[in-house]
């Protein structure tokens, strides 16, 4: 069993930040549309909120003319209320850019139930693979 | 436009390790001794740091699998001690030095009757009011309430400095007759 990290130690928390969620941006062409994919497996909480919006953010910035957004969170195994806050930001973002922002959730279960139980499945773009998001309209 | 999505089927789960309960989840009909004296109720005390809410979970998850724990019932016990950890290790010791978050789970039963997970979150700072406009906090609070049957906010009964958070989760009840000897 690990211990908690204690205090400031940069190594200490970097290497549980580490391994407790896993970050990765890929670029596709699906067609006519260019399309941006952050995908996130593990954990999003407060110890790993910031490199999760940190991504989202570089998403945006790389994002083609265009192109679509995806957050795909299918291999998600904890999302809490600054994951959600952040998703919200995100869409907000995207909506003031004109870009979509399409989430992937697959009904996995730590990541819809939230979601459901803070009425959020009316406010973010939801769907179940990461083809139906770059499919749709 | 996007498909709105149905509620989802809660994942199997097989639990890990049992942490001192008596009895294995068996088969139908075959109840677990949830108040078994062999159940150890959860003890944690961990560093107020932003890592805590992960072990909270991971602990919490471990022992809840011990007993057995119905899945759905679990993450939502899971989730709300999560939110409050998360709350405490935000908010708890911003004046002053760092110090613990308290984590303790029992079990609460009645004989032959309705399971509850109690998870009571204690520390032991003064509270900065969090921000007006932190959404965090209003969408947390909402969050555990929904997961857990009453969540009470409140100071702590042996009257030392720090906040309480009381989670009493839905009941699930045993089923099948009391284990024979």
């Amino acid at each position: 069993m690990q211990k908690p990290v204690v205090g400031a130690s940069d190594d200490g928390r970097g290497s549980v930040n580490e391994q407790l969620v896993r970050i990765d941006i890929a670029r596709v062409v699906d067609g006519q549309r260019a399309a941006l994919i952050v995908k996130v497996a593990g954990e999003i909480d407060v110890l790993t909120i910031d490199r999760f919006r940190a991504a989202v953010g570089t998403g945006f910035d790389q994002l083609p003319d265009g192109g679509i957004l995806v957050v795909d969170l299918t291999d998600v195994t904890f999302l809490g209320s600054p994951g959600l806050q952040a998703l919200v930001d995100a869409t907000r973002t995207a909506s003031q850019r004109r870009e979509p922002l399409r989430i992937v959730v697959d009904a996995t279960r730590p990541v819809i139930r939230p979601i459901m139980l803070t009425g959020l499945d009316d406010v973010l773009a939801l769907f179940h693979t990461v083809e139906e998001a770059l499919q749709a309209a | 436009m996007p498909a709105r999505l149905a509620p989802a089927m809660a994942p199997t789960e097989t639990p890990d390790e049992t942490l001192g309960c008596a009895a294995s989840p068996g088969s139908s009909g075959d109840p677990v001794d949830r108040a078994g004296e062999a159940c150890r109720p959860l003890r944690l005390a961990l560093p107020a740091d932003p890592v805590a809410p992960s072990v909270a979970r991971h602990r919490l998850r471990r022992w809840l699998a011990g007993l057995a724990w119905p899945a759905v019932e679990l993450e939502d016990i899971v989730l709300a001690v999560s939110e409050a950890v998360s709350n405490a290790t935000e908010y708890a010791y911003l004046q002053g030095p760092p110090g613990l978050i308290d984590v303790h789970g029992e079990v609460e039963t009645t004989p032959g009757g309705p399971c509850r997970i109690v998870v009571v979150v204690r520390d032991h700072g003064r509270w900065r009011c969090p921000p007006i406009d932190d959404e965090n906090r209003r969408r947390g609070v909402p969050l555990m309430r929904a997961c857990m049957d009453t969540v009470t906010i409140g100071s702590p009964d042996d009257g030392g400095e720090g906040t309480c958070v009381a989670l009493r989760s839905k009941a699930i009840r045993v089923t099948g007759p009391p284990a024979a000897d």
